[in-house]
């Protein structure tokens, strides 16, 4: 479906975006997940770089950090808060969901389409 | 908006892969795939007591015959492809057990026409110390598998389970159950303690030779392994489990001469990569160049024989060079000795795009790899293109519904 301008495809409402829950559209021929992370939308091509896994089908989690004391101990593994990933179905891959980059190597990049609120819907820019 | 999920959607994308590549127009086979668990019940009819009542499962129980290995494989759930397996439910009037079909529905999708089907759980039987355990999970599994499943469909084959602490009863399997339509071969599951070379097994090894039935040796990270037992990753322990059995059951076959005594007996080796091989090439020819006397009848260096060995290519690994992986390729003539396999449903599959995608093969090469090796290897005349026949059945049902 057109916006109101040109290479741009309405995605849905505003309203209908559920956090950390991707919908999906087809445009011209690319399936595009659009997912709503801590008040900011995401559009990612569902292609993982990796294998072209449908990455928008996987789970979307903290990345995982290892605590560290000042005498370099381990202290524990934990969910860092502000650091969101979406991780790739097939083979798991990690990707840092604002940067699109692959947690464990970076030469892996997901490809992210410009997604535009505007009047209370979401968009996408090719 | 688009509906999409997981249930029905994950493996679109290989499907996208396959016709983008033209992959339904070549015959792909799959040299290793797995249904998950080995349906004890069933298999326990075909035997007599006391083994009959022995495998069942009762409820609220379990057979407790083979181990399970320790270890998060899908990564706190992040890998979809087992969970997706078990969540997976046959039709009533599926033609083919329902263990075995998400399988067909993923070789559809993937574009592979013939599959190599084997049980994940019996990965590690071998390491039961019951032999008449063993023999008798085998045998039984080998009368549902060549009853049940290979008859219903053609594209299905299988390398059956040798149950090799009992080099006797591996022989009776095979006279017995080698010439079942669908059986390719046998397999050896290799984290396990007998040894390889030993006198006993030679009969085996002679009968496979005069009956053209190649030889497996699937390896698997048993995390409780002593040798692995230092690793607190299961990241590290699957790393190095796989490679590593491969490693010791090939180091045994070649130093003690088997395919020096079997020259036309069939190796295959099964799910450690490719990146080992090399490495093995060059340790063995290292040691053995100093100490002939100790490997006296091999007339050629390890690599050698090496080379006249199979191998399957997942999980296939990642490099950011390709001259190295292409120099890999070389060491091993994978244009003739590699087979594709996807390992499926396991966490680490891979899809034949794989293969396919490699920049350094040409076309003759990857249709070898993805195929023909495989089918000449398993003596498979005029393979038919069952995963395209398969898509363009749906796809004619799909359009009469909507009429």
């Amino acid at each position: 479906m057109e916006g109101q301008f040109r290479m741009e495809h309405l995605v849905c409402e505003r309203s209908r975006l559920v956090e950390r829950k991707p919908v999906f559209v087809n445009v011209e021929g690319m399936d595009v997940g659009v997912v709503l992370i801590k008040d900011q939308v995401h559009a990612v091509e569902n292609s993982c770089p990796h294998a072209e896994g449908p990455v928008c089908l996987g789970d979307v989690s903290n990345r995982v950090r290892m605590k560290l004391d000042e005498n370099k101990l381990n202290r524990g593994e934990y969910a860092s808060p502000d650091e969101v990933n979406i991780v790739c179905p097939w083979h798991g891959l990690e990707f840092d969901i604002a940067s699109g980059v692959c947690t464990a190597d970076s030469r892996f990049k997901l490809h992210k389409l410009a997604a535009i609120e505007r009047d209370g819907k979401i968009y996408i820019s090719l | 908006m688009i509906d999409l999920n997981l249930k029905d959607n994950f493996l679109d994308n290989a499907e996208k892969q396959a016709l983008s590549r033209g992959l339904y127009d070549i015959p792909i086979m799959d040299a290793d795939c797995h249904y998950m668990t080995t349906p004890m019940n069933e298999i326990a009819e075909y035997l007599e007591e006391p083994y009959r009542s022995r495998l069942r499962i009762y409820s609220g129980g379990s057979t407790k015959h083979i181990a399970l290995d320790l270890g998060d494989r899908t990564v706190a759930g992040r890998m979809k492809s087992m969970p997706l397996y078990f969540q997976s439910k046959a039709p009533e009037n599926s033609a083919v057990p329902k263990e075995i079909h998400p399988l067909m529905r993923a070789n559809q999708k993937l574009a592979i026409d013939y599959s190599i089907v084997f049980p994940t759980d019996m990965l590690q039987l071998g390491l039961n110390p019951q032999s008449d355990i063993e023999v008798a999970i085998a045998y039984g599994a080998a009368r549902w598998m060549t009853e049940k499943v290979l008859p219903s469909d053609d594209s299905l084959k299988t390398m059956l389970y040798l149950p090799f602490s009992d080099p006797e009863a591996c022989v009776r399997m095979v006279e017995e159950f080698g010439d079942k339509k669908g059986v390719v071969g046998f397999m050896v599951t290799c984290v396990r303690y007998q040894p390889i070379y030993h006198n006993s097994y030679m009969p085996l090894y002679k009968l496979l030779e005069e009956k053209g039935l190649p030889l497996g040796f699937h390896t698997a990270s048993y995390w409780m392994e002593k040798p692995l037992h230092q690793l607190n990753r299961f990241l590290s322990a699957h790393a190095l489990g796989f490679p590593l059995y491969n490693m010791i059951q090939l180091t045994n076959l070649v130093i003690n001469g088997i395919p020096e005594r079997f020259p036309d007996l069939k190796f295959l080796f099964i799910e450690a990569g490719v990146s080992w091989i090399p490495f093995l090439m060059m340790r063995l020819d290292s040691d053995f160049i100093y100490r002939h006397s100790d490997a006296p009848l091999l007339s050629k260096r390890p690599s050698e024989y090496m080379k006249n060995f199979y191998f399957t290519s997942q999980p296939l690994e990642y490099t950011d060079n390709m001259k190295h992986l292409e120099s890999i390729f070389e060491m091993f003539d994978a244009e003739n000795q590699l087979l594709y396999a996807s390992d499926y449903p396991h966490q680490d599959f891979d899809a034949p795009a794989s293969i396919y995608d490699l920049p350094f093969l040409n076309e003759k090469a990857k249709r070898k790899i993805l195929g023909e090796n495989a089918l000449k290897l398993f003596n498979i005349k005029e393979p038919v293109l069952h995963a395209k026949n398969r898509r363009e059945q749906e796809l004619r049902e799909m359009a009469s519904n909507r009429r």
